[in-house]
């Protein structure tokens, strides 16, 4: 089991390789929606990830040597695990807009987002203009 | 790379490649969308254990556009979400970074004087 697992990795790597000769400009750029004068180009951004994980238990103290053996020996009593996860997500940006007057990207923006980061940011510069008012006003103190 | 504790190397191969797309005939114009691929991809295994695992972004980056006159100008595909994320963060750490260097500016002054 612990011989064909490197190799089993080794595969795994392999459909990627593979997948990046498949990928095409296509997978972000949409198919043209005529209507009318106007032609729209939905964009996307596309993010894919995966992981994959094998190992085997052995002594802490003994020689790399031992380790092998040990894992073989791990491997063949079932002492080990192996897991893998996978993930991926597409999120629309925007779109391309043609009409007589040109050519024109519309962005989506996400304005909830901005938002909550603005809502975050106040409160942490509030924070750190508080921390310093609190120091000036110590050294003020103790300097009189 | 290093190697790992193991003695085995391990396999990873950084992605940065910028993909061309088909043109597309609009009108009397000629659109041509082009797109980068980054990320990541390796493996690395020894007689104890082993892994591998990928990341993978693909987005959009301009498109070129070929008028009838047969000018030809770039429309890039910008990110205004992120890029406002990033300029947040930005003056985050700006804030911080500010407010802690007058602080010890006043512990460095408050320490001289003693």
């Amino acid at each position: 089991m612990s011989e064909g697992l490197p190799k089993q990795v080794e595969q795994m790597i392999e459909p990627v390789e593979q997948m990046l000769d498949r990928l095409q400009v296509g997978t972000v750029f949409g198919q043209p929606t005529k209507e009318g004068d106007v032609t729209l180009i939905p964009v996307a951004e596309v993010s894919v990830g995966f992981g994959f994980g094998y190992g085997f238990g052995t002594p802490g103290d003994v020689e790399e040597e031992a380790i092998a053996e040990e894992a073989e020996e791990g491997a063949e009593s079932g002492a080990g695990g192996v897991g893998g996860g996978a993930g991926g997500g597409v999120k629309p940006r925007g779109y391309i807009r043609i009409d007589p007057e040109g050519v024109r990207y519309e962005p989506i923006i996400d304005e909830s987002r901005i938002a909550l980061a603005g809502v975050a940011l106040s409160a942490w510069a509030i924070f750190w203009v508080a921390k310093t008012i609190r120091s000036f006003a110590r050294a003020l103190e103790k300097g009189k | 790379m290093e190697p790992s504790p193991t003695g085995q190397m391990p396999k990873r191969q950084r992605i940065d490649r910028q993909l061309l797309g088909e043109p597309i005939s609009v009108g009397d114009r000629t659109i041509q969308p082009v797109a980068r691929m980054g990320g990541w991809y390796g493996s690395q295994y020894g007689p104890t254990g082993g892994g591998a695992g990928a990341w993978l972004r693909l987005s959009p980056v301009e498109v070129i556009v070929q008028e009838s006159d047969g000018s030809e100008r770039r429309v890039p595909v910008t990110d205004p979400t992120r890029e406002a994320m990033r300029a947040i963060a930005q003056s985050g750490l700006i804030v911080a970074g500010l407010c802690w260097l007058i602080m010890l500016a006043l512990w460095l002054r408050r320490r001289k004087k003693r």
